[in-house]
């Protein structure tokens, strides 16, 4: 299992809570604003760049299903959350990945904090970013993301999620997230969303993989069980420095996810 | 748009002339992922099926399945190549990410409606499109389609 970075001395580490976009606080929404441009800034190995290049080019370490039975997709997208989160609490430590709920974008599209264009006289981190160099060299390539969402009602519906919740095999589970939901948004939002080697470079990619992220967490909850099987535990998830063992408990990595979250200081 | 219609139909899946399955599975096999992403739109007994056939059941609409498809290739030449293997027995690697794909559409509902209406056979028509409901071209390209039902 990972081992917690933190001193003795500190009492429980606390869990942090990812919540939906649509729910966070004007404070919530100005960290993770804060946070995206402070990485989208940076061109070294703590960037934005980095960490896009991971799921596709240039170094294409992102795990799809190819065969049913073996899936690496879920762990694998955990532990890259799970990286590009830290790596964007280095830079704003109040800062956590929100998550998409697709089905109450239904009647809106993508939601409001990915689609502005601006924010307070400057340019909004969430809605796009800039394109590395290999992915824009050659003639006609653009040189930012890019969008072409699909009609809301489009995307997938509560019914469907809960149809795929309700799947009781994990593989039958996992492949039906991955292809039924997963794949859908991708094509739906088009644009550089819709491409492997390119869709983790726009912000939404984050929440939509957060939002994949939670239900395999809803599942887990649901079905009293960690999904892979125990001899794929010790597979290492490429890119991420982490096993699937690693990533089979959120709270193991210092996360879960909530509706809302309100804490009260006690008076001394 | 290189819709695809099954040349011989699908025997009903029957037992002792009941149907006899709780769940039926669509397996698009062999799937190429190489172009843009798409949705594949199955219909059962239509095929003259296109991307603006309303999806509902009375135009026998049975489901989708979606591609993640990888685009243009942004790598140098041979890439995009998938190799044919392990190039020795010490070879760990995962298989390339391009090697192809299964897709896999449950259409129970669909199928029990057209056994409901007497069908004999069931033919299987998929039309490649995307969620502005286009014609994406001749995008796709599979193996094999099977029907897996379960009891």
């Amino acid at each position: 299992m990972v081992s917690p970075h933190r001193s003795p001395i500190q009492s429980q580490p606390r869990l942090r809570h990812r919540k939906s976009i649509e729910k966070l606080r004007p404070d919530q929404l100005d960290a993770l604003r804060r946070g995206f441009a402070a990485i989208q800034r940076l061109r070294d190995n703590r960037g934005f760049w980095h960490w896009a290049g991971l799921h596709g080019a240039p170094a294409y370490d992102c795990e799809h299903s190819l065969r049913s039975f073996d899936s690496l997709f879920l762990p694998w997208h955990r532990a890259y959350l799970y990286r590009l989160e830290l790596a964007l609490q280095t830079q704003v430590p109040e800062c956590t990945l929100p998550w998409w709920d697709w089905p109450a974008s239904r009647t809106s599209g993508i939601p409001a904090a990915y689609a502005a264009e601006q924010v307070d006289g400057g340019d909004n981190p969430l809605a796009g970013s800039t394109l590395p160099p290999l992915l824009t060299e050659r003639e006609g390539w653009p040189r930012r993301t890019s969008r072409r969402p699909g009609p809301p009602a489009r995307l997938p519906s509560r019914e469907l999620v809960e149809e795929v919740l309700a799947l009781r095999d994990f593989n039958d589970f996992s492949l039906q997230l991955e292809e039924q939901l997963h794949n859908s948004v991708h094509g739906w939002v088009g644009g550089t969303m819709g491409q492997v080697p390119t869709a983790a470079f726009d912000p939404i990619f984050w929440a939509h993989h957060t939002m994949v992220d939670r239900l395999w967490s809803l599942w887990q909850v649901r079905h009293s069980s960690r999904g892979p099987r125990p001899d794929q535990w010790r597979v290492v998830l490429r890119g991420v420095d982490m096993t699937v063992g690693d990533v089979l408990d959120t709270t193991a990595l210092g996360y879960d996810y909530a509706a809302s979250t309100a804490h009260r200081r006690v008076g001394r | 748009m290189n819709r695809y219609t099954t040349e011989q139909p699908f025997e009903v899946p029957a037992w002792e002339g009941q149907p006899s399955f709780y769940r039926a599975d669509l397996h698009v096999s062999g799937l190429e992922h190489r172009g843009d992403s798409y949705e594949g739109r199955v219909f059962l007994d239509a095929p003259d099926a296109g991307p603006s056939t309303p999806m509902d059941a009375g135009a026998g609409y049975a489901g989708s399945f979606y591609v993640f498809g990888h685009g243009p290739c942004y790598g140098d030449e041979g890439h995009c190549e998938v190799p044919p293997g392990p190039i020795h027995p010490f070879d760990y690697r995962r298989p390339h990410g391009l090697n192809p794909r299964e897709a896999v559409v449950t259409i129970t509902d669909a199928l029990r409606r057209r056994i409901d209406a007497g069908a004999e056979g069931i033919s299987v028509t998929i039309v490649p499109t995307n969620t502005h409901d286009e014609d994406v071209g001749d995008i796709l390209r599979f193996e094999r389609v099977s029907l897996v039902t379960y009891d």
